[in-house]
């Protein structure tokens, strides 16, 4: 005779779905700074990320092109500050009152990077991030690492040694 | 604190800080023989040419002074947007250019900047500019 399932049943049931959703805790895994830039979301890796800084007074510096934005004060140390919208080809607009700066290190150079807001900090396996869709824009195709989904939202990798020594080149 | 820590604290860098297309901009005091008035100077280069500045910012600029620089051969006369001022910069108000800044800058002879209350003063190297290339 059949038996309504109980709700010890149900419950166990839900637990053992749930158990066989746990990731293999030995997948290596990778640390990524995601952040939005005009309405997209991007993510550096984590290990190319010094310091997340909030608002903080940038000072212009003539001679320079407008996607270079200035310099700001680090504890004592300057650094230049490149606005990565124009970098990746989005409209120019003047940041946002609560927009973030970025401290990076890549291709052997440091530079904060201005972004509209940082929206998580966190770790995903390896095997989440995808490699770049072959519809990219031509100009994004060499700074794209990977793709890779949070919270439904797709999430452009970019490599920021290239993009730093891209721009040191003179492009962007 | 030690004693290297106090030394370098006290050390300040004797400069000679000009305008020019509205931006602030300083040499060191030693690459100046002296400042003449306007009239002073038979053969002048402009500055803002100097630098790489847009030329239609200098003719926006009223007040003009003349910097008599020290070369090994010949001194050479600069044309510089006033005010004109000799000042000491604290040395750890000075730092080199940051790597983007050195690698995008369209200026030329541009040797580091120092950073104060009024904002950024980019410091030149008139001896990094070539004196033939000056009165062309």
């Amino acid at each position: 005779m059949d038996q309504e399932q109980s709700s010890l049943d149900k419950i166990l049931d839900l637990r053992q779905t749930a158990s066989s959703e746990i990731v293999n805790v030995d997948e290596p895994t990778v640390k990524l700074v995601i952040f939005e830039l005009s309405g997209e979301c991007f993510a550096f890796p984590g290990e190319a990320i010094r310091e997340i800084m909030p608002a903080v007074n940038v000072y212009f510096v003539p001679g320079c092109p407008p996607s270079l934005e200035g310099v700001i004060n680090v504890r004592g140390n300057i650094e230049s500050v490149i606005r990565l919208a124009e970098l990746l080809g989005k409209p120019a607009a003047d940041p946002a009152p609560n927009s973030s700066i970025l401290r990076g290190q890549g291709g052997g150079m440091r530079s904060g990077i201005r972004v509209d807001r940082v929206v998580d900090v966190l770790d995903v396996v390896q095997s989440a991030i995808q490699a770049p869709p072959t519809t990219l824009p031509e100009h994004m195709r060499p700074i794209v690492s990977g793709l890779l989904w949070h919270q439904d939202t797709p999430v452009v990798m970019l490599d920021l040694n290239r993009i730093f020594e891209d721009y040191q080149r003179g492009r962007g | 604190m030690t004693k290297t820590a106090a030394h370098f604290e006290s050390v300040t860098l004797e400069v000679v800080s000009f305008m020019a297309g509205g931006y602030r901009f300083a040499v060191e005091a030693a690459q100046v023989r002296t400042q003449l008035c306007a009239d002073q100077a038979d053969t002048v280069a402009m500055v803002e040419r100097l630098l790489g500045l847009s030329c239609e910012e200098t003719q926006n600029t009223a007040s003009r002074r003349i910097l008599l620089i020290k070369h090994a051969t010949e001194d050479y006369a600069v044309s510089v947007s006033n005010p004109v001022e000799l000042h000491c910069l604290e040395i750890d108000t000075i730092y080199p250019l940051p790597a983007l800044i050195v690698a995008r800058t369209t200026l030329t002879g541009i040797r580091g900047l120092a950073l104060g209350p009024e904002g950024v003063t980019l410091l030149v190297d008139f001896r990094r500019m070539l004196p033939q290339n000056l009165f062309n």
